[in-house]
């Protein structure tokens, strides 16, 4: 499988404030990778940098195997973007602004944006400035897609939209255009949106990705240990990959990663009175991560 | 793409338009039907149009260039298109130049069609002016067009509009008020500064550049840093802008200083000596020392027409400074011949109770005995263009005994300019021309009465008195050709006569005694007229081709006894020496070639100057060594 997206060495400052540095990321072909980083983390400046909105100050992006720089634009033919919020220009019908998409495009698919026009009982007539924001990002939606891309980048777009509206785009489209092969990069704040239709999952924390894994592996290779000893629980408990513990009387709850059969033994050798071991949720999965970065 | 994406800024714009062109429509109405008595109104709607309502629509248009990505947020969606950024600044610089345009189309047109504007219009131009020195209508729109360019070149920088259309107002005020003194400087120092405005054009580029190279490499999101880019790029393009007007101007400048003086009238041969002056100075050559002098170093003199800048007669020498052209203010000097006892007689314009306070001299003429000059001087009316008060003056060539007389001509003469001192019969001789037929007149300095002794000229030139001053010759052209005609006028019995009728006549010169003209007519035709005998006879057909307008490469030498002539021999240009009984008798290669041929020589006894305006160097030849030598260079 071979890389869509490659990021080395990327550095961007605004003022005397580092957002990113050093940032290295990649992006196989064909999977949704989900982004996850608390708000200002600089999951925006990122995506931005990609699109070639804002410069960085210093590293390298590469989109399939092309080194894009700045000025560059023709890249964009095939990269779909949602922003968090969809700014058109408010005073166009959405005609207009399908038709102005169109000239952009080579690839534009007008039947494809007529279908999804109505699949969102959206009316072609309707001037962008009478639309929610919920209708904005499946008017923003129709245009990444009737562009068909060969990958879309979604900037924390369901947030601050309704339920349904946010179910359809996730469990719908995602997972149509995921099917599809189109490589999807997710990048959200809310954790659990990812859980269902990420394939690798990258966490964006002071700077750096402190995780860039396939999703299953560490979905496999992260565990919740409940430990409970006899008397108190030891000062030092001693077990590799652990990245959180918590304490409560003579109970340790821990967070290992990665788990491996040798933490049994290890597990073992503190004598507990019983141990038991759960899957964790991706969220717990992302505030363990955080939560052992931070320290 | 770029169709759709230019029709999109269109259809943002046009309102702008719609607006102008409703307002321009009430105006218009207001014009047709509003009683003609109380134009009053009409003439402030009408400034008010030009000098608000046009510029301020060019500075909103311009302005809002990134109004709707600033109002929408829409910077995210534009610049994730696939679509250089570049191309996004040209085709919005391109509609709102094409509706800029429109605009002006509209103006002007409504302006076409109100017969009775044009008339307001009229009064205003004439009378009234702005900064740079342009009719109030062209600089309304240079105006508006420096307003539109600079506002839209900033204005992506900044999301609130009225900021924009400030700066872009202070700037451009700051733009005026620097090519104001520029241009004010300029007209002190230089008589013709056309083509400085090609270089002040590249004042207005900067911002464009600036404006691309900030859009294209800038972070949007971060305002300060887009504002200080902007400015760092503005300031480099201005900088260099200033420093090419200043290159531009210095090349200007110099090509204005550098010259030979293209005039038999600019070459004084007195007493075996050789006068003239160049772009550094006026000069003395001895050809018996085989020395030249300068005796005036480099001033500010007219490149053109030296009769007006200097006179030598009696052992004297006349001539003017120029202090600045735009106002024309001058200074008379005299001096002896060698240079000496140099004396400032007059100073024009320095104070109000001066009595040559904004008065511009010219034509100055010594005394045969160099003890008297007469000049003239003119003072335009301020507010009107044509209204101008011609002055006569005399002066002692010791400053004493300074007189003027007022000078009113038949017609009110545009131009008026002396062309003679007659002294044996003490009277001046005027040209009058511009709004009136042309006219020579003959103004007699002891009864202070004019004779009108030709009229209807059509556009006389050449104007020359003999040297016994008893005859002036001059060509003019006939009415609706291209012919012309060389005449003669008697200044005693005042009898005019042509003496020859040719398609092209290239120039004259007289005789050292008066008795004879020799000319080039006929486009290569030599010719000598004999006044006494009041015969036309050819001298030579040349082979010269016609490279100027104006030829005057052929002379009497030896007191008349022959002439000279240049001639292409072999390809080769040549001095043709011919006897009186049309003989030639030698020729002599000239040493250099000149792009468009030689255009002036001018006898001296046995000797030939020869002009090489290539190079601006002069030459003399010796008739009889045949050796050349430069004098001038």
């Amino acid at each position: 499988m071979s890389e869509i997206l490659n990021i080395i060495n990327l550095d961007k400052s605004f003022g005397r404030k580092k957002v990113l540095e050093n940032f290295n990321m990649t992006l196989q072909e064909g999977k949704v990778y989900g982004l996850l980083g608390n708000n200002g983390e600089g999951k925006t400046t990122l995506i931005r940098m990609i699109m070639g909105i804002i410069p960085s100050n210093k590293g390298e992006i590469f989109y399939k195997n092309q080194k894009i720089e700045f000025k560059h634009s023709s890249y964009k033919k095939e990269v779909g973007y949602i922003p968090e919020e969809s700014f058109f220009y408010s005073w166009m019908t959405i005609k207009d602004l399908l038709d102005l998409n169109s000239s952009f495009y080579p690839k534009w698919n007008s039947k494809k944006a007529h279908e999804f026009l109505e699949r969102f009982s959206l009316n072609n007539k309707v001037r962008i400035r009478t639309l929610s924001r919920g209708m904005k990002l499946k008017l923003g939606l129709i245009v990444a897609l009737a562009s068909e891309p060969e990958l879309l980048i979604l900037d924390d777009p369901t947030s601050g939209i309704d339920v349904p509206t946010r179910q359809d785009f996730l469990k719908g489209i995602i997972r149509e255009l995921s099917e599809a092969g189109t490589t999807i990069l997710f990048s959200t704040h809310l954790i659990h949106e990812l859980e269902k239709i990420v394939d690798h999952l990258g966490i964006l924390h002071s700077r750096h990705l402190i995780l860039d894994e396939d999703y299953q592996k560490v979905k496999n290779a992260a565990k919740r240990v409940r430990i409970t000893f006899k008397d108190s629980v030891p000062e030092n408990i001693g077990i590799d990959g652990v990245l959180k513990v918590q304490r409560e009387g003579n109970i340790a709850d821990l967070v290992i990663y990665p788990w491996d059969k040798s933490i049994e033994k290890q597990i073992e050798a503190l004598s507990p009175t019983r141990w038991d071991i759960e899957p964790l949720t991706l969220e717990e999965i992302f505030i363990s991560f955080v939560s052992k970065n931070e320290k | 793409m770029f169709r759709k994406l230019f029709l999109k800024e269109l259809r943002e714009k046009v309102n702008i338009l719609i607006f102008f062109t409703i307002n321009l429509l009430i105006f218009a109405l207001i014009y047709l039907f509003y009683p003609r008595a109380k134009s009053e109104l009409l003439e402030y709607l009408y400034l008010a149009m030009i000098l608000v309502v046009f510029p301020l629509t060019s500075v909103l248009l311009g302005s809002s260039g990134f109004y709707s990505e600033f109002k929408d947020d829409s910077w995210t969606y534009l610049f994730s298109r696939p679509i250089k950024k570049w191309k996004i600044w040209l085709i919005k610089y391109l509609s709102q130049t094409l509706i800029f345009l429109s605009a002006l189309l509209i103006l002007l047109s409504t302006i076409l069609i109100l017969p009775r504007l044009k008339v307001v219009i009229a009064t205003f131009n004439s009378s009234s002016n702005i900064p740079g020195d342009s009719p109030l209508f062209f600089s309304c729109l240079v105006l508006a067009f420096i307003l539109f360019t600079i506002s839209f070149s900033i204005s992506f920088l900044y999301e609130k509009q009225f900021i924009i259309i400030f700066v872009s107002i202070s700037i451009t005020m700051g733009l005026l008020l620097v090519w104001d003194r520029y241009n004010a400087f300029l007209g002190r120092i230089l008589y013709e500064s056309s083509g400085i405005e090609f270089y002040a054009s590249i004042i207005w580029l900067s911002f464009i550049l600036a404006s691309v190279i900030t859009f294209i490499r800038s972070d949007f999101s971060q305002i300060w840093k887009k504002i200080w880019k902007f400015s760092k790029s503005a300031l480099l393009f201005l900088a260099l802008s200033f420093f090419l007007l200043g290159t531009g101007t210095f090349y200007l400048i110099k090509a204005s200083y550098k010259y030979l003086p293209y005039s038999s009238d600019a070459y004084h041969e007195y007493k075996g000596d050789l006068y003239f002056e160049t772009d550094k100075g006026i000069f003395r050559y001895l050809p018996e020392k085989d020395k030249l002098e300068k005796i005036i170093k480099s001033k500010l003199f007219l490149p053109f027409n030296s009769q007006d800048l200097y006179s030598v007669r009696g052992e004297k020498i006349i001539f003017l400074q120029h202090i600045d052209w735009e106002y024309g203010n001058s200074e008379l000097w005299i001096m002896n011949t060698d240079g000496s006892q140099k004396k400032r007689l007059i100073k024009s314009g320095i104070t109000e109770d001066s009595p040559f306070y904004n008065a511009n001299i010219y034509s100055c003429i010594l005394s045969n005995d160099g003890k008297e000059i007469v000049f003239i001087t003119r003072v335009y009316l301020s507010g009107e263009t044509y209204n101008i008060i011609y002055t006569l003056w005399r002066i002692n060539s010791d400053g004493t005994g300074l007189k003027s007389k007022g000078l009113r001509f038949p017609g009110e003469p545009y131009f008026l300019r002396l062309i003679a001192w007659s002294e044996s019969d003490n009277s001046l001789i005027f040209l009058l021309s511009g709004m009136i037929p042309s006219k020579i007149v003959k103004y007699d300095l002891k009864n202070e009465k004019y004779k009108i002794l030709a009229d209807s000229l059509n556009r006389p030139r050449e104007l020359r008195i003999s040297p016994k001053q008893n005859f002036l010759a001059f060509q003019y052209y006939e009415n609706n050709t291209e012919e012309q005609t060389l005449s003669l006028l008697n200044l005693q019995t005042f009898e005019k006569k042509e003496v020859y009728k040719a398609g092209s006549i290239d120039g004259y010169k007289w005789s050292k005694n008066g008795d004879n003209i020799v000319f080039i007519a006929d486009k290569n035709e030599l010719y000598v007229y004999d006044l006494k005998q009041d015969k036309i006879r050819k001298v030579k057909e040349l082979t010269y081709g016609r490279p100027f307008r104006r030829r005057l490469n052929f002379d009497f030498i030896l007191n008349g006894q022959k002439f000279v002539v240049v001639d292409v021999i072999n390809n080769e240009p040549h001095i043709v020496v011919i006897s009186r009984q049309f003989k030639e008798e030698k020729s002599i290669k000239i040493p250099f070639r000149t792009k468009y041929g030689i255009r002036y020589i001018l006898g001296i006894n046995n000797t030939v100057l020869v002009e090489n305006p290539d190079k601006d160097e002069l030459w003399l030849v010796n008739l009889d060594t045949e050796n050349w030598q430069k004098i001038y260079h």
